[in-house]
């Protein structure tokens, strides 16, 4: 594959799965780690370009791609991350008188929930949450379809009895 | 309230990047290629160009015009050999690096497998690097005693490059321990309780699934 090539592949990947690189981002990583974590996810796919076959579905390899990168990915421990990371937790989003709370804060404590997972049990249910067939998650995580299902069944329960009182609250 | 529920949440516009956050993001990352691209060959141009200096003056004064070098200093370019062995050992093992990541095929306990193995790896050079420090020491030595023998080195410069090359080594050797015990030990213990959760898994469901199989087909 030549640059022009992957670069057109890449351009086309982002296009028709930011979402993917950016809910993994999220369920991964928080503060300003959520960006270095982004920039790790578009080197893999970057670098990914060449061995991609277009025999298989593009959705499947960026999922592979990027929850390999994520689960392997380790977050810089500096005092000036920690410094960002508490400054931007004092500070609002500018996004966020454009939204409705409720939606938006639903969203964080799901992703917050999401991050105290194990790293296999966090991966599988970001999948799970994108409607990724059990039969796809199998095959990327190298596990049975069986165990696949039995690990979400427990873990939509954890989640839900985790985020009910939660729920009421932003009703 | 029920996944569903949370399900309809996550559907909502609110997680999706936006157009202006993801060219920010692609601006960036095209920033932090190129300059990856450079950075390694900028960090291998300051010890390569130091090197092929001091190798150019040993070889001219070995065998240039007038040369006054002889077989009994011999141990000169022995210890010339050792770092550049160590340059050719760590571009390899970037290019190494290289091929190694571009391969998305295997399922991922497959890929932690070779990460795994690549920090062994990693570990196992260090040690090699430690060990080529510690046979420098007695052929750093030999060359000052060489030199001294011949007559090319005063007392006083004796004692100054003893300092000088005793405190590169020193520091040397605590760097790669440094390395040894905060990054690669800690890594390979990440790697090491990741893989451990598959194979857990791999063996509830009776060893059927293909966490050490090929199941992948690699897109």
């Amino acid at each position: 594959m030549n640059a022009s090539a992957q670069h057109a592949l890449f351009e086309r990947w982002l296009a028709d799965h930011a979402a993917i690189l950016h809910h993994v981002a999220r369920g991964f990583a928080e503060g300003a780690d959520r960006d270095d974590l982004m920039q790790e996810l578009l080197l893999a796919l970057w670098r990914a370009a060449p061995v991609f076959r277009g025999d298989a579905q593009a959705a499947t390899f960026v999922y592979r791609v990027a929850h390999n990168t994520a689960l392997t990915w380790k977050r810089a421990q500096t005092g000036y991350r920690r410094r960002v990371d508490r400054f931007e937790a004092l500070t609002p989003p500018a996004e966020a008188a454009s939204h409705p709370a409720g939606e938006r804060e639903q969203l964080e404590r799901i992703y917050a929930e999401v991050r105290k997972l194990p790293p296999l049990d966090r991966s599988l249910l970001l999948l799970h949450f994108d409607g990724v067939p059990y039969a796809t998650m199998a095959e990327i995580h190298g596990l049975t379809e069986g165990n696949v299902g039995a690990r979400l069944s427990r873990l939509k329960q954890k989640l839900i009895t985790t985020l009910q009182p939660i729920a009421h609250e932003l009703r | 309230m029920n996944f569903a529920d949370l399900q309809k949440t996550w559907a909502s516009p609110h997680n999706h990047p936006s157009a202006a956050e993801l060219e920010a993001q692609k601006a960036r990352f095209v920033r932090k290629l190129v300059g990856q691209r450079r950075g390694f060959f900028v960090f291998m141009a300051f010890p390569i160009a130091a090197m092929s200096v001091m190798t150019a003056l040993v070889g001219w004064r070995a065998f240039g015009p007038g040369s006054s070098s002889s077989l009994e200093e011999w141990a000169v370019p022995l210890l010339l050999a050792l770092p550049w062995a160590v340059i050719v050992i760590l571009i390899r093992q970037q290019l190494a690096h290289h091929r190694r990541h571009a391969d998305y095929r295997e399922s991922i306990p497959r890929s932690l497998r070779a990460l795994l193995d690549a920090n062994r790896r990693a570990q196992s050079r260090t040690t090699m690097i430690l060990w080529a420090h510690l046979a420098s020491l007695p052929l750093l030595a030999l060359v000052i005693g060489q030199l001294e023998a011949a007559g090319k080195v005063r007392p006083h410069e004796l004692r100054s490059m003893i300092g000088f090359f005793g405190a590169v080594i020193v520091v040397s050797v605590i760097g790669l321990l440094i390395v040894r015990a905060r990054k690669l030990r800690p890594e390979q213990a990440r790697l090491q309780e990741l893989l451990r959760d598959y194979e857990e898994a791999e063996a509830r469901s009776g060893g059927v699934s293909g966490v050490s199989g090929d199941s992948a087909n690699g897109g």
